[in-house]
């Protein structure tokens, strides 16, 4: 080598460049390890944690006490999550699902949100995957919280200190992996509402102030279905349902042309407006600033809501825009979109019959002469919506991209290594935990 | 009354009081005699008086408007200078003219009345239109009856069987699949133009965004999709094998709607041709017989239901655009001088009656106009009634009605800026601004987004004594206050030389886009209940179509008198209203002999079901002796749904279609979706394997490298302050120059902690052995006092094991590479393979280049050591 004068006076790019053009080797148990480690806690292991996980990988190594070997990595990501044998394994749970699940809870999406009710009740169902099923997200009557042993701010309805001052301890003394830290509880303990009107997250606070605050309350449905059954109402558009249940609100002929609505609008309304009266009842009240609001419910007392029927009177707002179109004076919901072209909604080529999966009869659910389920109230359709094909495809696939950092839909070996998971996942008590555990094993390199 | 319709009339046909406006208010008030001012005719009569109440109010309302010397009374008159008989309006004698004209009148059906029919059929009319005589004799009539009933503004319906009651007609059905009718079948056809795979047009059509597989967001239907069988499921919906020029896949394409050529007509011809190369392979066929349907019906057979009750006794002008062509809105009040308005620029006459303003204008003569200047000074007051349909809610200072000179003179206005209708109004005043109108009142005072792009009936109330005020859809629009303090006058502000104008400004400024329906004024202010009235009149013509079902009742012989009843009218220019669904049996005597079940009721138009708008489907119910009104039917459904328009309201027919009618069912195939084949892989891979950390986990990571935890407090602090210039997506190719800024000086935060020994790990602990006193020529003098600093952090960055070189991980950079990099005391070579320029120093030697030889010297380079390994891509990388 020449000596050269020096030419940079800083060697930060210096170095990305260096590390950026390292050539791509084939990966070992411990460089699969590492990834796996990467991928699922978002920081570093130590050397010993990369030695004890490819002791899970490579049989020929000593086996890791508690972890036998397995080939596929999936004990080895299972060691990645575990604090009591990885003390970074925090990070899985305070950094890696606090983003994860953080764009959900509100409408912007953005994941600089703190962590609230929303997002601590998704690290916690997914934390406790072995005795928690996780569709209870949608219809559970649960909340995860701090314990009160840690001195921070009481849950409140009026605001998210709470949970603001819990993830001000840090990945330490906020360990969320922590079961004495974090804790299950029921919403009717920590908030108040009524069991028959928890739905899991879509009842949290930070869904409330997001999706029920103004509007009519479609917005619920809305970023529930891209949230959980990963699909915009776009890509379900369907204009050959009945109308019955589209609201007065919506024009049936916007700006003159009722071919918009025919053709358009009434794609979504007919089945969105049928499922979404099952939030009728919900309101986020709140005066200047919604982020000091909370949430009511049936409220017959409240100016918000209709003294007799306990439907927040937005539900019934612009009601000129169609005269003719359907009153809300209940919390009934129908899901039309068992019929027709969502009837399969999420189904792979391997499957057969509907993908709404709910055999009806049961969980407040009941199919009509039609086949269309139709309920009462936010909880039975929590029920219908968690257990759709699309419900679990969708969890899998937020999974897979969250850990392998690329869309599952695009390779046929991606397809098929999902839906296999797709299966692991709803044959064994939709353990969220396990799901992530399967993708990183699948996605530790070659 | 318990409900819309009353049997009075044993057989046949069965009389109803639609009572439009009392549908939900139990009934209307009375109603003063119209004002029909002075400008009508100069006639006075001088003959014998009427001889009863009926004579005198044909005299009032008909006789009186018809007889001047231009009207009918030029011809139909004793006294004309060539009488032509019957002598309907004979001026010498008002009794026997009543008695030519009776059997011209239908006061049950004014529409219906003889005299009507024959304007209407192009005789003699003073107007440019002879259907505008006919509206207006129509009128006449209506107010003739409203008095005869006592001023009550309700409609008798004379409900009378069709005449041409028939099954519905033949229609194409589309092919069970995509391959059937070889070589026109869809896949043949269409498809090949949707997905872009015809040969001479290979491209991006409809695939580029209607395919599962499409690029960024698919946009459903997937009617491209690369399952043929699935891309048919989804068009079917789109074309119309009947008239494909029809189609939705060719309207939107003609429209505009991304186009893949540079004409999207050749591309909408394109596809419209392909569409009736498929269509006329199909053979024509009965209509299913499976089918349980009613008979058939056109618009025209229908019942007309519409006008007659709107409050009208102060209207001296009214606009309903019944005209449906031409270059001329007519003023249809019969109140002299009409004020007619011309058509200029881009205006359409609209189905349904209206016109729809996109940049153009309709507008009178200062002549004309002059009726508002007179008829509204002689009172101080006015109301302007307006029905209207903003095209959106982004349009600002626009004009929806005026009457003025210009863009900075006017006597009122009605405007709309975003969601706020505004009402000018020029008042006596001496401030400047009050010639143009201002200050306006507005909908918006209070924050309301009143306006929306719906249809709305807007009414803006002007008395001098409490100012303006502005309803919309009936209701006063809450807590607004005319910001012109009342009492005011517009006694001598007012201008006679301006002109009225609809859809924008004299001259086509403020160009307002929209479809307005119908504008009327009253030279008084309407009260609360009159707004109410006329806003629950309506608007548009509507019709009662009666459906017979009576076929399915019985056999021999068949039940002639049971019908489904529906309200129909015209919704726009691309939809009809379907409302009310009623079964009824004309004898008003009738009653249910068992149970009628009626289920999955369905709309059909020229042979086929609507695709669209069956609000009706999930219908489940029964008529029997215990729910059904004799005269009154049994509603079936409150709702209303909109159908789409196919051939034209004087072409389309319609019938119903039930799953169960009274024990005969067929049952109703829904659409059976396909499952799509999964694409082919794409050739190249679609995402790098690798990624990089985002913006909390680089937070973290530097953490655990570095021993700082993030609740550090002047870690924290760099990181609030930067959190948003780090990365947020793991995409590698996301990666910016400012992320990397971020990482610094988040990694030299970190380090800096950590070398201040202000970290959970102690500075000696974690790098052992070096002696940070030292100064910093003596602190890095030897390859091994460097390894002290380098060595840890290569550990914590990228895993180095120094104590076992070969347990590094292949997937991390070289240690020596990055070790050299960061403090051999030799130059450095990133890459052999480029000669010349990318040898470098170390980061040591060159912060030792004239170094001050101090310990503070020694700890800025560990700082930056450090830095530089922990917020390197072997960091950022995962």
């Amino acid at each position: 080598m020449t000596a050269r004068q020096p030419r940079l006076g800083f060697s930060l790019p210096l170095i990305l460049l260096a590390m950026l053009a390292s050539p791509a080797l084939e990966a070992g148990a411990r460089e699969q390890a590492k990834r796996i480690h990467d991928r699922l806690t978002g920081v570093g292991a130590s050397n010993a944690v990369i030695d004890a996980m490819a002791a899970t990988i490579d049989c020929s190594l000593p086996a890791t006490p508690g972890f036998p070997c397995d080939a596929t990595g999936k004990n080895a990501a299972r060691y990645a999550i575990d604090t009591a044998v990885n003390p970074q394994a925090r990070y899985f749970y305070n950094v890696t699902l606090k983003n994860f699940a953080t764009p959900w809870t509100n409408e912007e999406q953005t994941v600089f949100a703190p962590l609230n009710d929303y997002s601590a009740t998704v690290i916690g169902l997914i934390r406790d995957g072995a005795s928690r099923d996780f569709r209870e997200i949608l219809h559970g009557n649960v909340v995860y919280r701090s314990a009160d042993s840690l001195g921070i701010a009481n849950y409140d309805n009026g605001n998210n200190d709470h949970y603001e001052q819990l993830e001000a301890l840090g990945p330490l003394a906020g360990d969320l992996s922590n079961d004495s830290i974090l804790i299950a509880d029921t919403q009717t303990a920590v908030s108040g509402l009524v069991a028959g009107a928890t739905a899991g997250i879509m009842t949290s606070r930070a869904a409330a102030m997001a999706y029920f605050s103004d509007g009519t309350n479609r917005a619920m449905l809305r970023f529930t279905l891209m949230n959980h059954l990963c699909t915009d109402l776009e890509p379900l558009k369907d204009v050959t349902r009945p109308p019955d249940r589209v609201r007065r609100d919506v024009s049936r002929s916007p700006g003159g042309d009722s071919r918009i609505f025919m053709n358009n609008c009434v794609g979504c309304h007919a089945g969105m407006d049928g499922m979404a009266g099952a939030f009728a009842r919900y309101e986020w009240d709140y005066t200047n600033d919604k982020t000091d609001g909370h949430l009511e419910y049936n409220n017959l007392a409240h100016p918000k809501f209709d003294a007799t029927t306990g439907v927040s009177l937005k539900h019934n707002i612009n009601q000129n825009n169609f005269e003719y179109g359907y009153l809300t004076v209940d919390d009934s919901w129908v899901n039309y979109w068992r019929n027709g072209p969502n009837s399969i909604l999420g189904n792979r080529p391997a499957d057969s019959g509907s993908g709404w999966r709910h055999p009806g009869g049961a969980d407040g659910i009941v199919l009509d002469a039609r086949g269309n389920a139709t309920g009462s109230g936010a909880k039975s359709l929590g029920v219908e919506l968690a257990n759709s094909r699309a419900f679990a495809q969708c969890q899998v696939d937020k999974a897979f991209e969250a850990v392998c950092l690329r869309d599952p839909n695009q390779l046929a070996a991606d397809r098929a290594a999902r839906d296999s998971f797709v299966g692991n996942f709803s044959g064994g008590g939709f353990n969220m935990r396990e799901v992530f555990t399967d993708v990183a094993a699948y996605c530790k390199g070659n | 009354m318990p409900g819309p319709y009353r049997a009075s009339r044993p057989i046949a046909a069965l009389v109803i009081a639609a009572a439009l406006a009392a549908c939900d208010t139990g009934g209307v008030g009375t109603s003063a005699n119209p004002d029909l001012g002075t400008g009508n005719s100069g006639f006075v009569y001088s003959g014998p008086a009427a001889r009863d109440v009926d004579v005198s109010n044909f005299q009032f309302y008909l006789y009186n408007n018809l007889n001047p010397d231009n009207r009918c009374g030029g011809c139909h008159n004793s006294q004309a200078s060539t009488p032509v008989s019957p002598l309907f309006f004979d001026t010498t004698d008002v009794n026997a003219a009543y008695n030519a004209s009776n059997a011209y009148v239908d006061l049950d059906n004014p529409p219906a009345s003889g005299f009507v029919q024959q304007m209407n059929g192009g005789h003699f009319c003073w107007e440019p239109v002879s259907s505008i005589c006919g509206t207006l004799i129509a009128g006449w009539i209506e107010d003739w009856k409203n008095a005869a009933n006592g001023g009550i503004a309700s409609r008798q319906i004379n409900l009378q069987p069709p005449e041409n009651i028939r099954p519905p007609g033949q229609t194409r059905s589309f092919p069970a699949g995509p391959d059937d009718n070889d070589p026109n079948s869809f896949a043949q056809t269409v498809y090949p133009v949707l997905s872009g795979t015809l040969g001479s047009i290979v491209g991006d059509n409809c695939q580029g965004c209607h395919s599962e597989t499409a690029p960024g967001l698919p946009q459903a239907p997937f009617f491209a999709s690369g399952d043929v069988a699935a891309a048919y499921a989804a068009a079917r919906s789109k074309m119309n094998i009947d008239t494909p020029e029809n189609s939705r896949l060719v309207v939107r394409v003609r429209d505009g709607h991304n186009c893949w050529s540079n004409s999207c007509d050749s591309d909408a011809d394109l596809l419209e041709q392909a569409i009736r190369d498929f269509a006329l392979a199909i053979a024509l066929e009965d209509i299913d017989l499976a089918l349980v349907t009613s008979m058939a019906l056109q618009l025209g057979d229908g019942i007309i239901a519409s006008g007659g009750s709107r409050h009208e006794t102060d209207q001296f002008a009214i606009w309903e655009f019944k005209t449906g062509s031409g270059l001329t809105a007519f003023d249809t009040s019969g109140i002299d001088p009409s004020i007619h308005l011309s058509l200029i620029g881009s205006v359409d006459w609209v189905g349904g009656y209206g016109l729809e303003f996109s940049g153009g204008r309709a507008q009178a003569d200062t002549i004309s106009s002059d009726k508002l200047y007179t008829y509204i000074r002689t009172t101080g007051e006015y109301a302007l009634e307006a029905w209207v349909i903003p095209s959106n809610v982004s349009q600002e200072n626009t004009n929806i009605v005026s009457y003025s000179g210009g863009s900075a003179t006017r006597n009122f206005t009605l405007a709309q800026t975003l969601y706020d209708y505004e009402a000018y109004n020029r008042i006596d005043s001496v401030q400047p601004q009050a010639v143009n109108g201002v200050p306006f009142l507005t909908t918006g005072q209070n924050g309301l987004e009143i306006a929306q792009a719906s249809l709305q009936h807007v009414v803006v109330n002007y008395d001098p004594f409490v100012g303006r005020s502005i309803y919309v859809n009936g209701e006063p629009v809450p807590g607004l206050t005319d910001p012109a303090a009342a009492p005011t006058s517009i006694a001598n502000a007012w201008d006679d030389g301006f002109a009225f104008v609809l859809g924008g400004e004299i001259g086509g400024s403020r160009a307002w886009s929209g479809q307005i329906k119908l504008v009327a004024m009253h030279n008084r202010k309407l009260t609360a209940e009159q707004i109410r009235q006329n806003f629950e009149v309506g608007v548009g013509q509507k019709f009662f179509l009666l459906f017979w079902v009576g076929q399915h009742l019985g056999e021999d012989p068949a039940d002639p008198q049971s019908f489904i009843l529906f309200e129909v009218a015209q919704f726009d220019s691309f939809g009809y209203l379907f409302n009310r669904p009623t079964f009824i049996n004309l004898d008003p005597t009738w009653v249910p002999s068992g149970s009628i079940a009626i289920r999955g009721l369905r709309i059909g138009i020229n042979s086929s079901e609507a695709i669209a708008g069956q609000a009706y489907a999930n219908l489940d119910t029964s008529v029997d002796a215990g729910n059904y009104d004799p005269g009154q039917g049994r509603l079936l459904s409150p709702l209303g749904t909109v159908i789409a328009l196919d051939k034209g309201p004087q072409s389309d027919e319609f019938f119903l279609t039930f799953e169960t009618f009274a024990g005969r069912s067929n049952a109703f195939t829904d659409i059976q979706p396909t499952l799509p084949a999964d694409p082919a892989d794409p050739p190249t891979p679609p995402a790098a394997d690798i990624g990089l950390r985002t913006f909390e986990e680089i937070n973290s990571a530097i953490a655990e490298i570095t021993g700082v935890p993030v609740v550090n407090g002047q870690v924290r602090a760099v990181y609030d302050s930067y959190i948003q210039q780090l990365p947020t997506v793991e995409d590698i190719g996301a990666f910016l120059p400012s992320h990397q800024m971020a990482i610094a000086q988040l990694a030299l935060t970190s380090c800096s902690e950590l070398v201040e020994d202000r970290g959970a790990i102690g500075r000696g602990s974690y790098f052992p052995g070096f002696d940070f006193s030292a100064g910093a020529l003596s602190a890095f003098d030897t390859p091994a006092k460097r390894a002290q600093v380098i060595d840890p952090l290569l550990s914590a960055v990228m895993n180095v094991d120094q104590a076992l070189p070969l347990n590094d991980l292949a997937t991390q950079p070289d240690a020596s590479e990055i070790g050299g990099l960061l403090g051999s005391d030799s130059p450095q070579d990133l890459d052999p393979a480029i000669a010349g320029i990318t040898t470098y120093n170390s980061l040591i030697e060159q912060m030792l280049v004239g170094s001050a030889n101090t310990s503070q010297r020694t700890g800025q380079i560990v700082k930056a050591v450090c830095a530089a390994a922990t917020g390197a891509a072997v960091m950022l990388v995962q």
